[in-house]
């Protein structure tokens, strides 16, 4: 599996350094290939990444097609990739391609320090059971005291994708469990803020053809956002 | 993989009407008179989009340089993961002929286009009230294409008048707007081929 292969290259990481690394964060790369590419060529060039997310739509009808020249592009990233899974990549049997070619669409791991929890919370038109609330609760708990969390869903809170009520309680239980940053797409619109005035902050990238990226550092407790153009 | 139950149903219901229109046609022309309602030819393709095997029945004009068919098609699932049905409604017309003798033609330049629709309960054509004007419904795909033909015409035709062979080369809408887009993508990523036998009835 494409995930379980990256996530087994950021075990073998060597520092293992609590609490201290910098990723680079992007998503909604549809049919701008062209600029995934460069935009890959550009965190290429940055030895200080650790390593990559995306967090969902690389496609834009979920066509295999559309799996296969993505991953021919994003397998050219030196760092470690991980990839979440966007509304447009569950379309037709995005669900299934995404869960061959990935893995599972819900999934945690630690990484210094900080528990990622990459969830698929595209619930437009869907009737029932997404997000797993509950699936996603026993992981926000297992941080416990000692890991920072970090939640990565494609669609943030009050998008179209999300009704309010499962907008407050994806915030209520990010709140509960003192998110550190909550990283989204699908908006197309960069925004970094304190969405609920919960002390949770959302990262919402811009998509890849708007030639940029976001990196995230961590150094202790402080949290460093960056856009970087190319 | 269970088996996708509501596409065989879509599937037997599809084979049913084709049915019942070859039997229409078959009986109107029983009465010794060639009905307008009697095809002019059956097609039976493979690949194109239209199913990696596809059939069905056409009507033609201008000596049959104008056609126009209605296909069924089928993905296996050994190919497709699962069995997906398609149905298409294919239009094209010739360039120009050429014939070679008195019974061998050669069409070197045929344009045309296909509508397709994959049915059953993964693809959608008509989208759901909360999707609608946010996604294409991707079970509706349209197929261009360049073609050439080559056929033979049966000077004394008994059930068939002629048959032919047709090759076409062709895309899809989503595959262009991937290919207009992008560099990265290719003619060579995005063209496909077709080969179709014709029996002109």
């Amino acid at each position: 599996m494409y995930n379980q292969g990256n996530l087994d290259r950021l075990a073998l990481d060597p520092l293992r350094t609590p609490r201290h690394f910098k990723i680079a964060v992007m998503a909604d790369s549809h049919l701008w290939y062209d600029e995934l590419k460069v935009a890959v060529g550009r965190i290429n060039l940055d030895p200080t990444i650790d390593f990559v997310i995306l967090a969902g739509d690389f496609t834009k009808f979920g066509y295999a097609d559309e799996y296969d020249r993505f991953t021919d592009i994003f397998n050219k990233l030196a760092a470690p990739h991980v990839v979440g899974i966007g509304n447009h990549d569950l379309q037709a049997d995005g669900f299934t391609l995404f869960t061959r070619v990935f893995g599972p669409t819900d999934f945690s791991f630690v990484y210094r320090g900080v528990e990622f929890i990459f969830f698929n919370d595209n619930a437009r038109g869907i009737r029932c059971c997404i997000p797993k609330f509950d699936w996603l609760e026993t992981e926000l708990a297992a941080a416990g005291d000692t890991l920072k969390i970090f939640t990565v869903s494609h669609a943030p809170p009050l998008s179209d994708q999300l009704d309010t009520a499962k907008s407050e309680r994806m915030a209520g239980l990010f709140a509960k469990y003192k998110v550190a940053l909550s990283i989204h797409g699908h908006t197309h619109a960069f925004e970094y803020s304190e969405k609920f005035r919960d002390g949770v902050p959302y990262l919402v990238t811009d998509a890849v053809n708007k030639r940029n990226y976001v990196t995230v550092v961590l150094d202790g407790d402080v949290l460093t956002v960056e856009r970087v153009f190319f | 993989m269970p088996r996708d139950r509501s596409s065989n149903r879509t599937s037997a219901r599809t084979l049913r009407l084709i049915a019942f229109g070859a039997i229409l046609c078959g009986s109107i022309h029983a009465d010794g008179h060639r009905s307008p309602l009697l095809p002019d030819f059956a097609r039976l393709q493979f690949a194109g989009h239209a199913g990696m095997v596809s059939a069905g029945p056409g009507y033609s004009w201008w000596d049959h340089r104008i056609e126009s068919g209605l296909s069924y098609g089928w993905v296996p699932a050994f190919v497709g993961d699962r069995n997906i049905h398609i149905l298409s409604q294919k239009n094209s017309i010739s360039l120009g002929r050429l014939r070679l003798g008195p019974a061998f033609f050669l069409e070197p330049a045929m344009a045309g286009f296909a509508t397709h629709f994959s049915v059953g309960d993964k693809y959608e054509i008509l989208l759901p009230d909360s999707q609608r004007d946010y996604y294409w419904p991707d079970g509706l795909f349209f197929w261009i294409f360049g073609a050439a033909k080559a056929g033979y015409m049966f000077e004394k035709p008994t059930y068939l008048s002629g048959v032919a062979v047709m090759a076409e080369v062709g895309t899809i809408n989503q595959d262009i707007q991937a290919y207009t887009r992008n560099h990265y993508v290719t003619l060579d990523d995005i063209l496909s081929l077709a080969i179709s036998a014709q029996f002109y009835l």
